[in-house]
């Protein structure tokens, strides 16, 4: 148990960290949020990831079980060889794979950006057409990070983690509310902000704060860079296969698939949109 | 001695005023002194000692020399301009507001105070310049823009109030209540669209607060987001089935090894099946007015009334998509739920 708090304790400092330099988000808009009912829906499937994670991988990983735990992520990953040979459990481990992480920095980082956007999309679609695209950007991911991916088979790689469907949620999010900001922890951009306000300060009348360790970021500046930052890498693995154990490529397609949001939202969502107005 | 014509009991050349402690007045933004504080405190003591004693003249005089130090003191110039205009000096009493407008004045007060006594003596003209200059002060209390824009709405100038509001929303783009106004004024002018746009931002600053409650109702019984036509429409519901069919889609030819040529009648069958039970299940759930099978499962016979499916062919619709859709599931999962019984010794 000491090991497990001490991980997660870990994971939270790593994620602090990271957002010194990368914006972390935590907060979609400005907490006072336009959402018609509980999203329920995201909660369930966060609960679920951490359910699978915390009672069926994490106890291999403690008493470290790492042929147990290898054998799960190949039965249970997405593996294009056992599309081809039928094994496992064949096409369902598309599901499968997608509920499965690999460490505690991978579940928290994956789910913090699904509580984060996945609310919003949620609640434009209601819960049920959202558990449909959600799986549905998840299986776009899977198929084309291994469809695009020379690296004939697979053979000694599998791939797992919500971060494909995530992705997919992300890019909806961007197509529906490229306006809205988002409240991100962000050290070098709240340094960039002090420096900007020393001559706000000093010539005008504004008194904005000094510091401010919490951004409203746009979307559209935020997720637009995402996009980019992965579609780098998912080039070279497009030409040369992969040479590092994150889905560059499963990120992007997953974000793609954020263009087939407009069959999933509600009528009434998609005639807002149509029409320009706010969702 | 001050030249004050027998009409008038505000000096005319101010400047010349021997109350006057600094040569250029100040506004309500500028520092004052401590004994220009001092000074101003007294005045206004005297001024209403003189008003109990019935002595306008005196009255108006320390107003006046108030508003020498501070051009806009709101107290004076509210008490001086009352008084004069209740003395039918009232050129008196605007020359004094337009001093303290015209010196540079930010005050919203002084603008309100401007406007309603532009408005007493009918010059419309200038009150609504005073409204256009108020609503784009940078610090002007949004309260009393909306009090400016209702003021202009009940005396049937909704126009001029949207112009107000507009102008507004320049300053203040995060003011929930003023886009709610802005929403009301375009109804009022018969603008339903713009109408539209100004409640959606409203109700999107915010939707648990009583403005944002107020215009997301506005929208939803004033303004249908999805028209009758619609609510009708086949291809709007057909298009949540195209999205259930995508899902069978993507499993399919999962299940086929990643391959189309091998997906076989099967599989197709099955996301055609997936196809028509998402388009029941769509029906069943939320297209209860789309066409043609709002016109065949409804009770309605009236010209006018939109039918609607009655519940119980809803509920018989919803249950044969279900058994499609699950049909379908198994027609395009072949060798997956093949496996997966293995698995589990089925």
């Amino acid at each position: 148990m000491a090991i497990i708090l001490l991980a997660i304790l870990f994971t939270i400092l790593e994620l602090l960290l990271s957002s010194l330099f990368y914006p972390m988000p935590f907060r979609d808009s400005r907490g006072e949020m336009r959402y018609r009912t509980f999203p329920w829906m995201t909660w369930t499937i966060i609960i679920l990831n951490i359910l699978v994670f915390m009672l069926w991988l994490v106890p291999d990983m403690v008493a470290a079980r790492s042929s147990v735990l290898r054998s799960k992520v190949f039965l249970y990953g997405y593996r294009e060889a056992e599309l081809h040979q039928s094994q496992s459990i064949g096409a369902l481990m598309t599901f499968t794979a997608i509920f499965m992480h690999g460490s505690f920095a991978h579940l928290f980082g994956n789910m913090l950006y699904l509580r984060v956007f996945g609310f919003r999309v949620e609640d434009a679609c209601g819960p049920w057409r959202f558990l449909a695209y959600y799986l549905l950007a998840g299986m776009v991911s899977n198929v084309f990070d291994v469809l695009l991916n020379p690296i004939e088979a697979q053979a000694n790689f599998a791939g797992i983690g919500a971060s494909g469907a995530i992705s997919g949620v992300m890019g909806a999010y961007l197509i529906l509310f490229y306006g809205e900001r988002i409240t991100c922890l962000w050290g070098v951009g709240s340094l960039l902000r002090f420096i900007a306000v020393i001559p706000i300060r000093l010539f005008t009348r504004r008194r904005p704060a000094w510091w401010h360790w919490r951004l409203q970021i746009p979307s559209v500046l935020l997720l637009f860079p995402f996009l980019i930052m992965e579609t780098v890498p998912s080039i070279s693995i497009i030409e040369s296969g992969y040479e590092s154990n994150i889905g560059h490529l499963a990120h992007v397609m997953g974000f793609l698939a954020g263009f087939t949001i407009f069959l999933f939202i509600r009528k009434d969502m998609l005639m807002r949109y149509l029409q320009g107005r706010a969702l | 001695m001050e030249a004050v014509p027998p009409n008038s009991l505000v000096p005319q050349n101010p400047s010349d005023h021997p109350s006057s402690i600094s040569d250029t007045p100040k506004t309500i933004h500028d520092p004052l002194t401590p004994a220009e504080a001092q000074r101003i405190e007294k005045l206004l003591n005297y001024a209403e000692v003189a008003m109990h004693r019935r002595n306008l003249e005196t009255a108006v005089r320390a107003w006046t020399a108030v508003l020498e130090i501070r051009i806009d003191h709101p107290e004076a110039l509210a008490k001086a301009t009352k008084a004069l205009y209740d003395g039918y000096f009232t050129e008196d009493a605007w020359t004094l507001m337009l001093r303290a407008l015209r010196g540079g004045s930010t005050s919203a007060t002084v603008f309100l105070l401007g406007i309603e006594l532009a408005e007493k003596i009918g010059r419309w003209r200038e009150a609504d310049e005073i409204r256009m200059r108020l609503a784009r002060l940078p610090d002007a209390d949004p309260e009393i823009i909306l009090k400016a824009a209702q003021q202009l709405r009940d005396s049937g100038h909704p126009e001029n109030a949207v112009k107000l509001l507009e102008t507004a929303l320049t300053r203040h783009p995060e003011n929930q209540t003023l886009w709610r106004y802005l929403g009301d004024g375009y109804r009022q002018t018969r603008h339903a669209k713009l109408a539209a746009v100004a409640y959606d931002r409203a109700a999107r600053l915010g939707p648990r607060t009583e403005d944002g409650k107020k215009a997301e109702a506005a929208l939803q019984n004033e303004i249908p987001i999805v028209s009758e036509r619609e609510q009708r429409s086949f291809l709007l519901a057909f298009r949540e089935a195209v999205a259930v069919s995508l899902l069978f889609l993507v499993l399919g030819f999962q299940d086929a090894g990643l391959d189309f040529s091998q997906m076989g009648r099967s599989r197709w069958l099955g996301i055609g099946l997936s196809l028509l039970g998402g388009y029941l299940l769509v029906t069943a759930t939320s297209g209860s007015r789309q066409q043609p099978f709002g016109r065949w499962f409804s009770n309605q016979s009236g010209e006018g009334e939109s039918p609607e499916i009655t519940a119980e062919a809803r509920t018989a619709l919803g249950l044969m998509g279900g058994i499609l859709l699950m049909v379908a599931f198994r027609l395009v999962l072949p060798i997956g739920l093949s496996l997966l019984a293995d698995k589990w010794g089925i």
